[in-house]
């Protein structure tokens, strides 16, 4: 068996941070490596071998085994929990997962048999669960922050960086769920077979200097 | 006409029951040759005759249903259980030490359409020795097993109950979740020196050196288990090309004890249904 190491990558800023990242530690790949159109690709040493997938799908391929280690949003792993090892918190990719509702409507009194549209149906249901509120999910694909607006439902729970986009929409935060950043994840048979190679690639992306 | 089956199990037609069946032959033919006697345990039970043994865990993914009396009665949800049970009450003035082996499905609940609910397992106790050469032998055995199968490639990991008795609550829940970020550090693999201060690995150490297999076993210092009955050895044998590991074990000092026999026992189960789920592995060992 070779002792090259797949890895999955969730697709978009998270992918273009990774390989950035990778590139700092001396993993490259070949310029005319087409990343809008290539799905995977070898580094030009060969020791990586980088999937570029739907952030959803990471953390199956990881426990699947299709990929050695993953690189995916800690929100992915709490939405999509499985039986992987994380290794890393990447500290790229920042992220919150927060409670808003219409600003015209705000304050807002949580309620039992509220309706709540978000993409994130199990971090929802586990927070309201937690505070004893009884909530109705409407789980959505996107463009969460029209569900209230539209009267599909009272409020959301929305992933924002910066919270523009809840703003530009008339919204208003309520409280925070929780904080992501990109983690480093392992397939728990990789990492007793590969265990040096994943173990040093995860000790030099845990180096790195943040850039804040 | 409705001819489907239910989430997570399967129909095994000819080819892939004969295969099966090779598997379950050869697993058992070493079984014997170790010196174990096979023992079966029903497939029903009461929940509330398995319930000094289940952890929360089990007992909460046990298939549970009344029967005409309405007494909640379980699909099995393990071996060990009911052979603690059995020990405990029909074989209660046998002579320790016992060396049983079992093979069948255990049926386990499962939220996720990929998991099996009916698991084909091969396994084994020895009830009634407390020793570091037993915990050697019964790696021995589940090694030799799979290689009889002609599976090359095989590492074993071993860690300690210890690891998890000595953490506090939150890295419990964190070495469960293998969730190493909050853990803080990667825990440590390599070789016995990760547990200089439990002597019994350093006996079992010395144990698997003198049964020559020492090299294919690695020490884990975050190998922990969610089933709450292991006391002391806890072991993972992998095999590369397998996502998860096929088979795991340990030591349960307490379990029979909780049915009110007061003997150690040790053993642990290979998952032949994961063995089955990769067919080309099973195919290269020349079935």
């Amino acid at each position: 068996m070779s002792n090259c190491l797949t890895i999955a990558i969730a697709k978009g800023y998270l992918f273009k941070e990774s390989l950035k990242q990778l590139k700092s530690i001396g993993i490259t790949f070949d310029e005319d490596v087409n990343w809008d159109r290539r799905l995977s690709a070898d580094s030009t040493d060969k020791s990586i071998r980088v999937y570029q997938i739907r952030p959803w799908d990471v953390p199956d391929y990881v426990s699947g085994g299709a990929a050695d280690i993953g690189i995916v949003g800690h929100d992915v792993l709490i939405e999509n929990k499985k039986d992987v090892s994380q290794l890393v918190d990447l500290k790229f990719g920042y992220c919150r997962l927060v409670v808003a509702g219409p600003k015209a409507k705000c304050p807002i009194t949580y309620f039992h048999g509220m309706k709540v549209a978000t993409k994130y149906p199990r971090s929802s249901e586990i927070f309201f669960r937690n505070k004893g509120i009884k909530i109705n999910l409407i789980k959505l694909y996107g463009a969460i922050e029209l569900a209230p607006l539209t009267s599909l439902s009272d409020i959301v729970c929305d992933l924002t960086a910066t919270g523009t986009t809840l703003k530009e929409n008339d919204m208003e935060e309520i409280e925070t769920i929780y904080d992501t950043t990109a983690r480093l994840i392992s397939n728990n048979s990789s990492l007793k077979f590969k265990y040096k190679e994943i173990t040093e690639l995860a000790h030099k992306l845990s180096n790195l200097p943040q850039e804040k | 006409m409705k001819t489907l089956t239910p989430f997570g199990v399967s129909d095994y037609l000819p080819e892939t029951a004969n295969k099966y069946d090779h598997c379950r032959k050869t697993i058992s033919t070493c079984f014997k040759s170790f010196g174990f006697d096979y023992i079966r345990t029903p497939t029903l039970e009461y929940i509330d005759s398995l319930k000094p043994g289940l952890g929360p865990h089990l007992e909460a993914s046990a298939i549970k249903f009344f029967d005409s009396s309405n007494q909640l009665l379980c699909l099995r949800p393990d071996h060990t259980t009911p052979i603690a049970r059995i020990v405990s009450s029909q074989m209660k003035s046998a002579k320790l030490p016992l060396k049983l082996y079992y093979q069948g499905p255990v049926f386990r609940r499962s939220n996720s359409a990929q998991k099996d609910m009916e698991i084909f397992q091969s396994g084994l106790e020895i009830i009634g020795e407390d020793s570091a050469k037993h915990d050697a032998d019964i790696i021995n055995v589940c090694l030799k097993s799979l290689q009889a199968l002609g599976y090359k490639n095989i590492g074993i990991d071993v860690g300690h109950a210890d690891t998890l008795a000595n953490s506090s609550e939150e890295n419990k829940e964190h070495l469960l979740n293998k969730d190493y970020i909050a853990l803080g550090s990667i825990p440590k693999r390599g070789g016995s020196e990760l547990f200089k201060t439990t002597d019994r690995i350093q006996s079992l150490d010395k144990e698997l050196n003198s049964l020559g297999i020492k090299n294919m076993v690695t020490y884990n210092s975050g190998l922990v288990r969610d089933l709450n009955y292991y006391t002391g050895l806890i072991f993972e044998c992998y095999i590369e090309g397998f996502s998860e590991p096929v088979a795991s074990g340990g030591r349960y000092d307490t379990l029979l004890k909780n049915f009110g026999v007061d003997a150690p026992a040790v053993g642990f189960a290979i998952n032949v249904s994961l063995l089955m789920d990769n067919p080309s592995a099973l195919e290269k060992s020349n079935v």
